[in-house]
This record gives C-alpha cells, structure tokens and sequence, in this order.
C-alpha cells in the first residue's frame, strides 16, 4: 500500500457529530491503510489527543473535521488541538453551501476545505498529499 | 377862496384813499423833484417824507437808471414820447438801506393849477416775484422728473402740458399731445371707462386722490405697464387733472423673473421630491427582494445541510462498497443499513418541507387525543437513554382538530424534546381539562432548555439553535396548532427543559 511506504502507519483523527459519517470515513481509510481514530464532539477528540490521562497520548498526521458542531465547533476544535501540535494539518468538511463562517476556517490555518458530500477521491488525493 | 362843500369833500376823500394806500404814491415836478409822497412810501422805500420832497425822484432807484432818469424826463418834454406814462411795467427799486426790489411802477401825467406833475404808482414785486420764482423752478423740476406728469383738461380730456419725461417714453411731441386725450395712450380704457371708473369719482370729489396701475401705448405702438395717481386740480383757474406715472415695466419684469424663477425652483424641488421619493420606493423593493433572496437563502442553506448530511453518508458508504478490499460480510450489511437509513432522512426533509407546503384548510373533527399521541411517540426515533411518560386523567375529552395535521405538530414537540436531551433523559407529556372549552397539552423535557434570548424567536420560521435542521419544526407545529383554533406556547429554563403547551378546544 502507497500508504505504508514511508515507513509508518500514517495516524487520522476524525471529528464529526454525524456517526455515519465517522463510521463510513473509519472504514475507507482503514482499508486503504490508514491509522483512523474518531471523536463525535471536540472535547472527545481533545482527550484523545492529550491522552484521557491515561497516557496513550496520540499524536496524528492530520485532522478531518467537521466544520459545524454542536458545543465546540470545527474551527474552534482546530485552534485547540493547534495547541499541542502546532504543525497540524486539518481539512475541514463542510454541508453549508454559503460561505458562512468559512473565512474563520480559513485564518485559523485550515490546509483544505471540502464540502459535503464528499468526493471520497478528492479527499483521499487531499490526504495522501497532506501525509506525504 | 372857499370851495363847494362837496368838493372839500372829495378832496377828504382822496386824500384819505392816498394815506390809507397799499401802494406807495409818489409825485414830481418836470424838473424830477419829489413834492410829495403818501405813508406808503416810508414803509416801502425806508425813507421819511421830509428826506424825500424837495430831493429828485431818482434817490429811489438804483443805477444806471438813477443817472438817466433826468435824461428820460427831458426827451419826454422834448418829444412827448411815452415810455412809462400811461402805460406801466416793471422796473427795479432801490430802498433806502440800498436793496434794491422789484417793482410795479404806473406814472400818470397830471396838469395840476397849470403846471404838469408826475404821478408815480409804485407797488412791491418782490414777494410776487419770489412766487413766480418758485413756480418757475417747480416747473422746471417737473419738466425734467423722470416721472411722467400729465395736466389734462377736466372737461375735454385735451392735454394741456405733459413732462419732458412723457413725451420722451410716448415719443409724441406736445404739438401732437395737446389733440391727444389720455384714451389714446391708455389701449385697456374706453373714454367712458376712464370717466366712469376715475373722472368722476374725482370730479365729484368721491376721493381726492386715485392710484391705479394699467398699461400706456407709445406712438411707435408697443406697451408699457405704468402706475398712476391721479387727482384734481386747478390749472390757470380752470380744473384739470394731473396725473403722475411710473414706468413699471422693468420692475414688473424683474418681478415676473422672479415669479418665473420661483416657478423653476418650485418645478425642480418637485422634481427632486419625485426622484428622492422613486430612489426610496426602488430601495424599499430592493430591499424586499433582498429580504426574500436572503429568506430563500436561510430556508435553502438549511435544506442543503440537511439533505447534504445524509447523501454524504451514502455517497461515502456506496464507495466503501464499490473500493474497499474483500470487506467482511458485517460491514457490507452495515453499510446497506446506512444508505437505507439515510434515504429515510433525506425523504423526512422532504416531508417536512411538504408539511410546509401542504398546510391547507383544516377539518376539525372530535378526536381522542390519547391514541393519536401515543401513535406519535411511536413513529418518533428516539435513543435509548429517553424515557416518555404519559400521564393523561382517564377519561380524556376529545378535542376539535384535524388528525393529520395536530399528530404533525406534537410529532415535531416531540422531536425537539429529544434533540433537547444529548445526554438523555424523560420527555412528559400531559393534559389537563380546566374548564368545559379546553384541553391542554404539555410535551416537557429534561434537556438544556432555551435561553432567554432565543425564547421570544423560538417558534420563528428558520430559527433555530441547532447545529442540524431547518428551523422549521416549532414554527410548523405553531401553525398548525393555531390553523385548529389552538394556542401553542413555551416556557423554559436554561439547564432544566422547556414545556411546550398546546391548548385545544373540547368539543362541543
């Protein structure tokens, strides 16, 4: 697999409050190879992030996150998880079809935004370009 | 020698008329020395009798006469040619303090006991003079006012002297004027016009003095517009009317420029009114189609999330499906069940945004509540972690509604009721019957409730405080409740839940 050639197992942390959508992306980038852990909400992705205290703290390759959420949302998760790794790469999902609220993705250093639905091929060049 | 009684009576008689004379009376001998004078001689000349008689006439006038008087005497004697005598006229005086004055000087030839004497008749033109004087001047002044002065006959019209000023606007000469009447200049006025409407009046004394304005003709034919006053007077004894008039044609046509331009102005500020007034109309509809783009936009941008949520899921399970490496059977089925589930989702937008559609007219029918409620909570998905509890008195009046319509209403109380409670939790539904007219409803849960600030927007079309859905749920259920005669309404506090309450009519 193209994705395990560099050497490791390339890490994905998903984030949405749609739980089909967590399940469908877990188990495309699971198959091709990837490394994928979810969260429904962004404080469970924080503690995933800052190890839930149990000291299996992860550190990912890039972040797939949802762009609206209830409590935290996408943005603001980002600037978060920016916190402890501040090189970390996000693509942000979106289902609005305004650019509502967009701009603030954009200056909090989102690397690409998609809208939903989404192309899996698109995502899946998006990403291989991002772990590379 | 005694004289007859009634000639020493004239004689009195004449010598009083020659004391109490107004003029001053003065004889001489031919040789020019005065014999005697009358008191009005010392009043006019300043000087007393015995200064005068015995000395020559000639004192009494300034030079050169004084020296020729002697001269005119003898080539009188010596011609008898008349130059004063008899006839009268106006020469110059000179008093005793050496002014000298106008006078009237009369002489007549008197043979008196045989011998000639001079009788001289001296009245005083001084004051007479002053007045010709002033007449002159006052003429003058009238002749060259830029006025225009008119004196024309009371009784023929005729004009009998018209200003410099006048004549200059008419362009007539006075020759022309004096067979012209005023009704040959006036082109708005008939002779009987201008009697009835101002002779008269004036001539009957009615009023002393008329102002009118009117228009006058020149000789060349074109108009001028003229004020006039107009009034009685006397002329050389006989009445006349004078008339004084202003040329007001430049003031008159300083004043319609200025009417004119207030005209345009008053046009231009309307002009402006109806401009300013079409930019408001055509940024009021602007603004209306602004208003409606952005309505469409609000309802358009929240079906596009909704349905976009759920093609996601499919669209990402069917390429699971189509791409993934020899996937175990379980998550092929899975993935079968989420694009069947999600289909559902996609078609409740639909229904839900049809509910919008399809709010026609309402059949209210008796309907037991309980059943239709309990059918709802069924049809509604709700996860494990909430509980429904219905608690209704037994029996429970029926109400007035339409079946179809008021399940979709509590089917949306109840659906936010569950969207309230992430973390789970007990949704109530109860009613009461307080009085013979109503039945009320409550749905209340347990969950984050709404915030004082949301609370009055709440059951707004398009509102809503969720992260997923269209803002249209409450709003439907709000007009659906009040489509059956009912009144929906909410209370909430934030962290504890909301009651939703919906009273119904009992049926009659």
């Amino acid at each position: 697999m193209a994705e395990k050639l560099a050497g490791r197992t390339r890490r994905i942390l998903i984030v949405d409050d749609d739980t089909d959508t967590l399940a469908c992306l877990s188990d495309i980038l699971s198959d091709i190879g990837y490394e994928t852990h979810t969260a429904c909400d962004g404080n469970v992705a924080l503690g995933q992030v800052e190890g839930n205290g149990a000291g299996n703290r992860c550190a990912f390759d890039l972040c797939l996150l949802d762009f609206k959420m209830p409590g935290m949302d996408g943005v603001e998760l980002l600037e978060q998880l920016r916190c402890h790794s501040p090189e970390l790469r996000a693509i942000m999902m979106t289902a609005y079809a305004g650019d509502d609220g967009l701009q603030r993705a954009v200056d909090a250093g989102t690397w690409k935004i998609l809208r939903k639905p989404v192309d899996v091929k698109v995502l899946l060049g998006m990403i291989r370009d991002a772990v590379a | 020698m005694n004289k007859p009684a009634n000639t020493d009576s004239r004689g009195r008689t004449l010598e009083a008329i020659h004391d109490a004379a107004v003029d001053a009376i003065i004889t001489i001998n031919e040789r020019g020395l005065i014999e005697t004078v009358n008191p009005a001689v010392e009043r006019l000349f300043g000087y007393k009798p015995d200064e005068l008689i015995g000395h020559n006439v000639n004192v009494l006038m300034p030079s050169p006469y004084r020296d020729e008087h002697d001269g005119y005497l003898r080539n009188y004697q010596k011609t008898g040619q008349k130059k004063v005598i008899g006839i009268g006229r106006e020469v110059s005086a000179q008093r005793k303090d050496g002014t000298v004055f106008p006078i009237h000087l009369a002489v007549s030839e008197v043979q008196l006991e045989g011998r000639r004497v001079f009788a001289g008749f001296v009245r005083d033109l001084s004051d007479l003079q002053l007045v010709q004087q002033q007449e002159a001047t006052l003429g003058r002044i009238i002749e060259d006012s830029l006025n225009e002065v008119f004196i024309f006959d009371a009784e023929t019209l005729k004009f009998i002297q018209v200003n410099r000023g006048a004549r200059d606007n008419l362009g007539y000469t006075m020759e022309e004027l004096r067979d012209l009447t005023p009704v040959d200049i006036k082109p708005n006025y008939t002779r009987e016009q201008l009697q009835n409407e101002f002779l008269k009046p004036l001539r009957n004394q009615v009023v002393n003095k008329l102002n009118f304005r009117t228009q006058h003709r020149r000789k060349d034919g074109t108009i001028y517009d003229v004020d006039i006053n107009l009034q009685l007077a006397n002329y050389l004894t006989k009445p006349v009317f004078v008339a004084i008039i202003l040329d007001i044609s430049e003031r008159l046509a300083a004043e319609q420029q200025i009417y004119r331009q207030q005209i345009e102005m008053r046009a231009e500020l309307e002009r402006l009114v109806q401009m300013r007034t079409q930019e408001l109309r055509d940024a009021q509809a602007e603004l209306v189609r602004n208003e409606k783009f952005s309505t469409l936009g609000k309802v358009s941008g929240g079906i596009a999330h909704e349905i976009r949520n759920p093609l996601n899921a499919v669209k990402m399970s069917a390429y699971y499906l189509l791409n993934a490496n020899k996937p175990p059977a379980d998550k092929v089925r899975e993935h079968l069940e989420r694009i069947d589930r999600q289909v559902s989702m996609i078609d409740h937008v639909v229904t839900t945004l049809s509910d919008v559609a399809k709010l026609p007219e309402v059949t209210l029918v008796p309907t037991a509540m309980k059943p239709l409620l309990q059918s709802v909570v069924g049809s509604v998905n709700l996860p494990g972690d909430i509980v429904v509890e219905v608690d209704m008195p037994d029996p429970l009046p029926s109400v007035l509604v339409d079946e179809h319509q008021i399940s979709i209403a509590f089917r949306n109380l109840i659906r936010n009721a569950r969207d309230a409670m992430p973390e789970g939790g007990t949704i109530t539904i109860s009613a009461v019957s307080p009085d013979d007219q109503r039945v009320i409803f409550a749905v209340s849960d347990t969950g984050v409730g709404i915030s004082p600030s949301d609370l009055p927007h709440i059951l707004e079309p398009l509102y809503t405080t969720k992260a997923r859905g269209m803002g249209l749920g409450l709003s439907i259920a709000k007009e659906i409740v009040i489509k059956n005669q009912g009144v929906l309404s909410v209370d909430s506090k934030l962290g504890r839940g909301s009651t939703f309450r919906v009273s119904l009519r009992r049926r009659m």
